[in-house]
């Protein structure tokens, strides 16, 4: 037996906070950021007497998310209890689904080298999250830890796949995915560096072919995508040296030490491996009703998949434009409103990618949080198809137009960038620049065509980008020909 | 005043001025402390509030204001009862100090009714027991007999209503712990439909199965009292009802383990509500002698889960101890009793997954056949009748067999594990201790109950009589 | 019936210490608890019964998302028997 020989089995266990207003049992804020402690009543508490009561809205959004990643919806939903204790459980147990989840059966759809692999979803269910533990010093060192229950109660969406992935490439894929499509349904935003999304692996290996599944380990504390990845590729080796030397894989939890880049074994004395599981009594279960169902499927918004069909069929996009677009909702839907006004969507698609993905990336910030509107751009694409401004100048335009907000029609007006187009105006710019550039004239004569192009760049230059290329072009040919 | 510290009479006095909230308020309060050496019914007492709180009712009346049927009534709760800003111990040292930020439902109720609490009454701890033993704070005594137990868990609750300290007590019922007591100290125990009075802020151990309810000396004053606490409907309507003809079974099983005199006061109570017109016929709920181990595993394994939060992290006791799960073994171990400890870990068992099948989910099975038994009983019934608690009170010098002694809330259990509303209502006297009769109505029919308890309290009559303290 | 290994694995997972003097009290009235139960299923038919989790028939409970309830962080940790930095304080998670 080789490593060649060998294959990685991979399920992923995703959670993500719902982006409610309110926690999932009280009416505490969920708002990330808020000063210890501040965030907390009798309920996420665990205090005696406290009495949970279920959030719509966190119901709705479950079926929401469920629905996204094509699971079906159980008739019947239950809370459960999973008795556990840690410092960061208020209540010695979580309030989770454990015995009937609310969605089944899903999946999501990646494409790995050019093929379509599907990564099944065996559940989503909902369930409350922890409070969060600040070590002074680290988790081995400190005498003492304080714990902040803000967190405590915030609505969690646990999903959680069949051990269809891989390796690393395949998780970065599906975790990619995942988060489009939630972020899609507005369910969450998803971002691992505050913590409203995070995943631990399960991870084992096995001959190819064999269909039988190997000792796992749980991989836990991977703090972002690249962790993910780092993680995974290091315990797939690790776990396929131990085999083809004859050891086993011990199943056991193991912490992912992003400073050294290794996974290492947690000692699994108190994480309990019998939670005791059984229906909270103080949570009723609920029915689904089909209808209500349908009308949550009905106010889904078109998702990622749909999405990238529609601009490659009907938009005529290349692939990769509409994977780029489609990659965020905000930015599939700019791209919608502004092609809806402009009627052109290669050139949409172009700008998005381009100038505006630049001015994002500068600014690092999501298209949704800045000033920029899909009318703005329209507006700007159409002074340049009517020649009022040069490609060049628009540029500069969309950089002031992210910057202030203003709409383009004015910068231009404000900053006099109105396109010279006007014969009269150039002839005089140009035989200036003829005159000034005897050596260059000969070297155009002389069949040197980068001649050409520094002409052109003078009479830019002293237009201030505003000549029109094409009529500059013919102009400076013209004269320079006689 | 406090002879006759029926809830109806005193709001009489009160309404037409004859005597004063505060008079009231004050003399409760002398009761209360003269009493307390020998009953120990009250774990805190709250004199400056009660008194604040009456005088304001008095403002009231002065003003010439209506006052409702609870103004200026004096009020003990149970300690398991979340007080804002008054201790709240759950007569457990685990809670010894403990002073809850938010008030119960319940307890809001009756403040807005204009209910004056003066105190906070003893309990087994964390209402596990059936003899009021069992508490931190020491045991209570049975008013008609200090050498008696007053029954549990709420036996505090029901021991103050009886010596007239209070005229309203609210306890808690998992397993029979206000009906118990009710039965063993002479005073009227209703333990409502489940989920009829709120639970928010009660520090309960078995949810599925818990229950407040109203003790009081007579059946009006339960009447009044439930009105209040379910911010509901006037259940008074239901007192003075004819009860011709009224459909009432009487299942055998219930019988099985009575002791002769609460045999023969159950019969004379029957023969009673047959002159009254009642049609009383045998039936049968054959399974009711499974009921209490399907309540004992249900109860341990809820209590195991939702006690998990007492572990001297955000409140409550904490234990001295280098790192966190010494600290949790440490409280847990200082703070809880042997009796509750032992009853956790019964719990903690049942719900293993080596034992959940044969234990827990059987039990959760026996109580779906309890639930049909009670269901096809009432397809031909209004009202079944039995004994509230097989035996008059026990010594109180009896040795601890726990198990018997949990055995006597078995004809109570079942009415938990359905969640329908039973009423105890003390029909007479076993020698010098009181013995209480059990009605039972299907959901909702709380008005039932109170109609044939009515009826046959007119005849009855137990609150004329005055316990010995 | 119970042995004490599984008795004191059960106090472990209930965070329970049993002193070596009430242990064997501690075994005995559980297996009585235990045999309690066993024989009052002995002679029932469970097998198609199926359980009871709830015996409400109230349903679909839930709650509007809006914002209530919250305390101030000094009633928060009021009842705390230790703080830090606005926070709740315990011992070191990890043993030595």
């Amino acid at each position: 037996m080789n490593v060649q020989e060998m294959e990685a089995v991979i399920g992923l266990e995703i959670h993500v906070e719902m982006n409610t207003e309110t926690k999932i049992f009280c009416g505490c804020r969920t708002a990330f950021g808020a000063e210890t402690n501040t965030q907390v009543c009798p309920i996420c508490l665990g205090l005696p007497g406290h009495k949970p009561v279920l959030n719509q809205k966190a119901v709705e959004w479950h079926a929401k998310a469920a629905l996204a990643l094509n699971c079906e919806i159980a008739p019947y939903v239950q809370f459960d209890r999973k008795n556990y204790f840690y410092a960061d459980l208020p209540k010695g147990y979580q309030i989770s689904q454990f015995f009937y989840p609310m969605g089944i059966n899903g999946h999501v759809d990646i494409e790995v080298n050019g093929e379509t692999r599907r990564i099944r979803i065996r559940q989503i269910h909902l369930e409350e999250d922890t409070g969060k533990l600040l070590h002074m010093g680290n988790i081995t060192a400190s005498p003492s830890s304080l714990v902040d229950f803000n967190r405590a109660g915030v609505p969690l969406l646990e999903i959680v796949t069949q051990p269809d992935v891989r390796n690393a490439e395949e998780a970065r894929l599906f975790l990619q995915k995942l988060r489009t499509i939630i972020q899609y349904t507005g369910v969450s935003d998803c971002k691992m560096e505050e913590g409203s999304m995070r995943c631990d692996a399960n991870v084992s290996v096995r001959p190819k072919g064999s269909d039988i599944l190997g000792q796992k380990t749980e991989l836990k504390n991977m703090n972002s995508f690249r962790a993910v990845t780092r993680g995974i590729d290091y315990e797939i080796p690790r776990q396929i040296d131990l085999v083809l030397d004859g050891e086993e894989v011990i199943p056991q939890t193991r912490h992912w030490d992003e400073a050294k880049g290794v996974t290492r074994a947690m000692r699994t004395k108190y994480l309990a491996t019998d939670y005791r599981c059984f229906p909270d009594p103080n949570v009723p279960p609920f029915k689904n009703d089909p209808a209500w169902v349908e009308e949550i499927r009905q106010s889904l918004p078109e998702l990622p998949d749909a999405r990238y069909a529609r601009l490659v069929k009907e938009d005529g996009l290349p692939p990769y434009d509409a994977e780029v677009i489609t990659a965020s909702k905000a930015m599939a839907d700019f791209y919608d409103q502004t092609v809806a006004l402009v009627k052109e969507p290669k050139t949409v698609s172009n700008w998005l990618m381009g100038e505006v993905g630049r001015c994002l990336n500068t600014a690092g910030k999501e298209i949704q949080e800045t000033a920029l509107t899909p009318k703005h751009l329209a507006e700007l694409l159409g002074l340049v198809k009517k020649g009022v401004i040069t490609g060049k100048i628009a540029k500069d335009v969309m950089d002031e137009m992210f910057r202030s907000g203003q709409d383009p029609e004015t910068i231009v007006k404000e900053k006099g960038l109105v396109q010279i187009a006007d014969q009269s105006e150039l002839d005089p710019v140009i035989d200036r620049v003829i005159q000034a550039n005897p050596k260059v004239v000969e070297d155009f004569h002389a069949g040197k065509d980068r001649a050409l192009g520094f002409l052109v760049g003078q009479v830019m230059k002293e237009t201030r980008g505003k000549a029109n290329p094409q009529m500059l072009n013919e102009l400076l040919r013209r004269k320079l020909q006689g | 005043m406090l002879n006759d510290a029926r809830i109806g009479r005193l709001h009489e006095l009160l309404e037409s001025r004859q005597i004063s909230a505060e008079e009231l308020i004050t003399a409760v309060l002398e009761r209360i402390s003269t009493l307390e050496t020998t009953l120990n019914a009250f774990i805190t007492i709250t004199p400056e509030q009660a008194l604040a709180d009456a005088q304001t009712v008095d403002a009231s009346i002065a003003r010439g204001e209506a006052i409702g049927p609870l103004a200026g009534i004096p009020v003990a709760l149970k300690d398991n009862i979340c007080t804002e800003g008054v201790r709240t111990t759950c007569g457990s040292r685990m809670l010894e100090h403990y002073v809850p930020p938010f008030s119960a439902v319940a307890y809001e109720r009756l403040r807005q009714a204009g209910a004056v609490l003066v105190g906070k009454s003893n309990m087994d701890e964390f209402a596990t027991g059936t003899t009021n033993k069992n508490s931190f704070f020491g045991a209570t005594a049975n008013p008609w007999s200090p050498d008696h137990i007053p029954g549990g868990s709420s036996g505090a609750s029901a021991a103050s209503v009886a010596a007239r300290q209070v005229c309203l007590s609210i306890g808690s019922d998992a397993g029979g712990s206000v009906r118990v007591p009710a039965a063993h100290c002479g005073v009227v125990g209703l333990k409502p439909t489940y989920g009829l009075i709120p639970t928010d802020g009660l520090a309960e151990c078995a949810p599925s199965l818990e229950h407040l309810g109203p003790l009081t000396l007579d059946v009006t004053g339960c009447a009044l009292a439930l009105q209040v606490l379910t911010a509901g409907e006037d259940y008074t309507a239901y007192l003075g009802r004819d009860i011709r003809g009224l459909r009432i079974g009487i299942p055998q099983e219930y019988l099985e383990q009575a002791d002769p005199q609460v045999r023969s006061l159950f019969d004379s109570a029957v023969q009673m509500l047959t002159g009254l017109g009642a049609e009383v016929e045998e039936t049968s709920l054959p399974h009711t002698q499974s009921a209490p181990a399907s309540y004992f595993t249900i109860s341990a394994a809820e209590a195991f889960s939702n006690l998990s939060n007492f572990d001297g992290v955000r409140f409550g006791h904490r234990a001295e101890a280098r790192h966190l799960h010494e600290m949790y073994r440490k409280t847990r171990t200082e703070g809880f009793g042997p009796d509750l400890r032992r009853r956790l870990i019964f719990g903690t068992l049942a719900l293993s997954a080596d034992h959940y099948e044969e234990y827990y989910l059987n039990a959760q099975k026996i109580r779906t056949l309890v639930c049909r038994d009670f269901d096809q009983a009432f397809s031909k019934f209004d009202l079944l009748l039995t004994p509230t608690v097989p035996t008059p009170p026990p010594a109180a010098s009896l040795g601890q067999d726990e198990l018997e002694m949990r055995l006597q809330g078995r004809y109570a259990m079942p009415a938990n594990l359905a969640g329908i509303p039973a009423l105890s209502l003390p029909i007479g006297f076993a020698g010098e201790l009181p013995v209480g009769l059990q009605l039972l109505a299907p959901s909702l029919g709380e008005g039932t109950l109170l109609s044939a308890a009515y009826a046959l309290e007119q005849l009855v009559g137990f609150y004329r009589h005055a316990s010995k303290i | 019936m119970i042995g004490v290994d599984e008795m004191l694995q059960a106090a472990e997972a209930a965070r329970l210490e049993i002193p070596n003097d009430e242990a064997g009290g501690f075994l005995t009235e559980i297996n009585r608890m235990f045999a309690f139960v066993k024989e009052s299923c002995a002679n029932l038919d469970l097998g198609d019964v199926p359980p009871t989790a709830y015996i409400q028939p109230r349903m679909n409970v839930f709650r509007p998302d809006e914002p209530q309830g919250s305390l101030p962080l000094e009633i928060a940790l009021a009842n705390a028997p230790d703080e830090d930095e606005r926070c709740f304080k315990v011992p070191r998670i990890m043993e030595e």
